[in-house]
């Protein structure tokens, strides 16, 4: 077959000393910087641009394709361990991650997100392969209304996030939307709600909001009542899956797979989507789903395979068209035009030891990752043993370490502190910072196309139900509306909610 | 170069203390927009080539936001050193001055201009399925009453914009994007007509076909695209480029001025250098100190006019 032996031809390509050489070290930076909380793959990548001018294509896109995946799984790392996720990937990871890491099986989680990535990895990576040029075109159905429904089937789909009361969830989704409407009106250029200060022009990082309400309030409650960790780190056993965990997370992990590819190959936030989409599906179809939000294994494989997929899946436009879906692969069309290569439809045909080079050596990377991550995790876990008076100033040291590295910035670092103190006000109330930042991220993406669909459509709001792929995606999120307030299912989730009592 | 080696000896000998010391420990260079943009890779090269002649660290401290005025602040009222440096350009001294309602320093007197680096131009680009071939064609149709869009991403695609309909009489009306991916996609579905914006984002789907150049914002045809009009063909005198320079604080001493530009002056002129940022579509262009200082000036009031007369300014 000829897509076998342009792999073949590839793995040649990947295989040699110099191109192995730099596929380990862009995966091994990427894992650092993913460890690391706030320095993010984008920056990395920035940073060592130059040096690729100097190396052969495929080897400095191999380089830095390693580095953008490899934050990827480093991301999760700390996410799971302290409740600290850097990039707005690991969100999800966090929510049922960390309760594994509290409850005594930080190995498990650590190995299923590893697992998980590396399903994901290479399948997405496949799929390149294989139907890239094909897959390539879903992009061009997703034009600004199309994306305003999927936002509005996201909003709704996510009252699934909460474990608890759905009224406390909803007012927490929609404090989140209003969050997200501070800094500059697009469409206007207006400031909104930054009170003069330069620094709300943008809004808050997500990342800001992300480490604050996770990482940092969970840090305050601790100091409320230290957790008793050495007694629960002595009990970890094994630093594998159980049979029973294996059985758990495997059908999650492919479901993540399915909808971080789809969701990747979209433009502008589809990789962002991938991890809420997929936690919400695993929430929806586990027989149990009370688990969720106090450690359920599909929780951390579902949401870790989709993001991975989608950074995979995500090189599909950019590769064979030319369009960069995030800002990552701006970068990378920038590293292609200084050697004047141009990603297109004409890629494989002009620079086929580029295309199927950089994709064997993802599968290589990929491999590379786990490799090295596997026999980290025991390494991470004896870390917890560290005693809490020691481990918390550390953990908060290289949470402003990072959070400052963001943007060169200290209000980002008092911002983040501001949220940590809010996490602890709203888990007081007995609400959920979960649908918050699900809020914050959708808000302005929500905005975003609304506008810009009614902008091209002159006013006109019949585009929404017009153009079929939007009219879809509202029939869904209609469906799934009311599902919620139809009596029965609103009976089951106060069954699960006694039971969470 | 016989004369400039004068010129420099002379200021050495000016004020000896601080040209030869300089630079005697680590220089910051601000850059106010993300990290990997055009301007963010050309401002790490130069970081690298000053570190490796003067043996001195040269770090690049990305301090992006509020369209560049966040990290204009850091540099505004730094100690005139040569230590702290901007990395700005149209959107932290023209083009974002003139729509800035906020603006917190004045862009001329609140800097030192030292060395100017280069410039792109933006073009107008159609989409595949958009059925006008030229300028000519578009302008027909719009003054036909058609409802034309263009997408963009960002204020100075905005007031270039409005710089064309002012220019041409069209009614183009803008469609804004944050990023760039997504106006490509709306172009190829035929959401929106045309699209604005720097040629260097765009050069490559050109290149593909994917999309239609129409017309460039230079005075001159982009040696790149040598069959694409340049708009001042058609109406003399129009012209956006996107530019970017090197500012210090106001009062930088003269001869650390000189040395920082004169150095940036060797490196913009390196041909290799040149030419591959040239393939990129971004033109470097050493100006002489003289030369730069004009410029702005003449950039500032250029745009403070197109912003009053399309209505954009700040008040």
């Amino acid at each position: 077959m000829d897509v076998l032996s342009n792999l073949a031809y590839g793995f040649e390509v990947a295989f040699s000393i110099q191109n192995l050489g730099f596929a380990f070290l862009g995966a091994l930076l990427g894992t650092l910087v993913g460890v690391l909380p706030g320095i993010g793959p984008v920056a990395t990548i920035s940073m060592l641009l130059p040096i690729t001018y100097v190396l052969s294509p495929v080897t400095g896109l191999i380089m830095l394709s390693g580095i953008y995946y490899g934050a990827q799984y480093g991301g999760s790392t700390t996410a799971i361990l302290v409740n600290l996720p850097g990039e707005s990937s690991s969100v999800v990871t966090a929510i049922d991650g960390h309760q594994m890491a509290k409850r005594g099986d930080a190995g498990a989680a650590l190995v299923v997100a590893a697992l998980g990535s590396l399903f994901a990895g290479v399948v997405g990576t496949l799929l390149i392969a294989v139907f890239g040029p094909v897959l390539a075109e879903v992009a061009f159905y997703f034009g600004a209304p199309e994306y305003f429904s999927l936002v509005v089937l996201g909003l709704l789909g996510s009252v699934v996030l909460a474990h608890g009361s759905a009224l406390k969830a909803v007012a927490m989704i929609l404090l989140g939307l209003m969050v997200g409407t501070i800094g500059t009106d697009v469409n206007s250029g207006a400031s909104r709600f930054t009170f003069g200060n330069l620094n709300l022009i943008d809004g808050f990082e997500i990342a800001v909001v992300a480490m604050g309400l996770f990482g940092i309030s969970e840090l305050l409650r601790n100091l409320e009542e230290p957790p008793l960790q050495n007694v629960v780190t002595r009990k970890v056993g094994g630093l594998w899956l159980s049979r029973k965990q294996f059985r758990e997370a495997a059908p999650a992990a492919i479901r993540g797979t399915t909808i971080g590819s789809i969701l990747g190959l979209l433009p502008g936030g589809g990789a962002v989507l991938s991890s809420f989409a997929s936690y919400a599906v695993e929430k929806r179809v586990a027989k149990d789903s009370s688990i969720f939000g106090k450690g359920a294994i599909q929780g951390v494989a579902g949401p870790e395979a989709a993001n991975n997929a989608a950074a995979q899946t995500s090189f599909i436009p950019m590769l064979t068209l030319g369009i960069p879906a995030t800002s990552t692969m701006a970068l990378m069309v920038g590293a292609m035009t200084v050697h004047n290569i141009q990603p297109g439809p004409m890629i494989m045909q002009n620079q086929p030891e580029l295309f199927w080079g950089l994709i064997a050596s993802m599968v290589i990377g990929n491999l590379i990752l786990v490799i090295l991550n596997l026999p980290l995790v025991g390494l991470w876990v004896r870390l917890l043993k560290i005693p809490y008076r020691l481990l918390l100033p550390a953990i908060l040291l290289f949470t402003a370490i990072g959070l400052f590295s963001l943007g060169n910035s200290t209000f980002d670092v008092m911002a983040a502190f501001g949220f940590g103190v809010f996490g602890y006000v709203i888990a007081k109330c007995g609400c959920e910072p979960a649908p918050f930042i699900l809020g914050f991220i959708l808000g302005p993406l929500l905005e975003e196309n609304l506008r810009r669909a009614l902008t091209i459509s002159q006013g006109d709001p019949a585009v929404f139900f017009t153009r079929p792929v939007s009219l879809g995606l509202l029939i869904a999120a209609a469906c799934l509306l009311v599902l919620m307030v139809a009596p029965a299912f609103r009976r089951n989730r106060e069954e699960i909610f006694q039971e969470a009592d | 170069m016989f004369a400039r080696s004068i010129f420099l000896a002379l200021c050495v000998a000016g004020s000896p203390v601080l040209a030869q010391d300089y630079p005697d420990r680590s220089i910051t260079f601000v850059v106010p927009y993300p990290p990997g943009g055009t301007i963010d890779r050309l401002a790490r090269e130069l970081a690298d080539h000053l570190a490796q002649d003067w043996d001195q660290a040269v770090i690049v401290e990305n301090h992006a936001g509020g369209n560049a005025a966040v990290g204009v602040q850091n540099v505004l009222g730094a100690e005139p050193d040569g230590y702290t440096l901007l990395i700005g350009g149209g959107s932290t001294h023209s083009v974002g001055p003139a729509t800035d309602e906020n603006l917190t320093y004045d862009p001329i007197a609140d800097f030192t201009p030292v060395a100017y680096l280069g410039d792109t131009p933006m073009v107008l680009t159609a989409g595949p399925s958009f059925d006008a071939a030229d300028l000519p064609a578009i302008v027909a149709l719009s003054s036909g009453g058609e409802d034309l869009t263009y997408g963009s991403v960002g204020n100075s695609t905005v007031l270039a914009g409005e710089l064309i309909n002012r220019a041409t009489g069209t009614k183009l009306r803008h469609v804004n994007y944050k990023q760039f991916g997504p106006v490509l996609i709306d172009l190829v579905r035929g959401d929106v007509d045309m699209a604005i914006s720097s040629l260097s984002i765009v050069i490559g789907n050109i290149r593909q076909d994917m999309v239609r150049p129409i017309a460039v914002t230079s005075t001159e045809r982009s040696p790149l695209l040598p069959d694409v009009p340049a708009m001042a063909e058609t109406y003399p005198g129009f012209e956006v480029l996107i530019w970017f320079a090197l500012f210090g604080p106001a009062d930088l001493p003269e001869d650390i001025r000189t040395r920082l530009h004169d150095e940036t002056d060797a490196f913009l002129n390196d041909p290799a250098r040149k030419e591959r940022w040239a393939q990129e579509s971004f033109n470097l262009r050493p100006r002489s100190a003289e030369e730069f200082t004009t410029f702005i000036a003449a950039d500032v009031a250029k745009w403070q006019q197109a912003a009053e007369e399309a209505g954009l300014a700040a008040k």
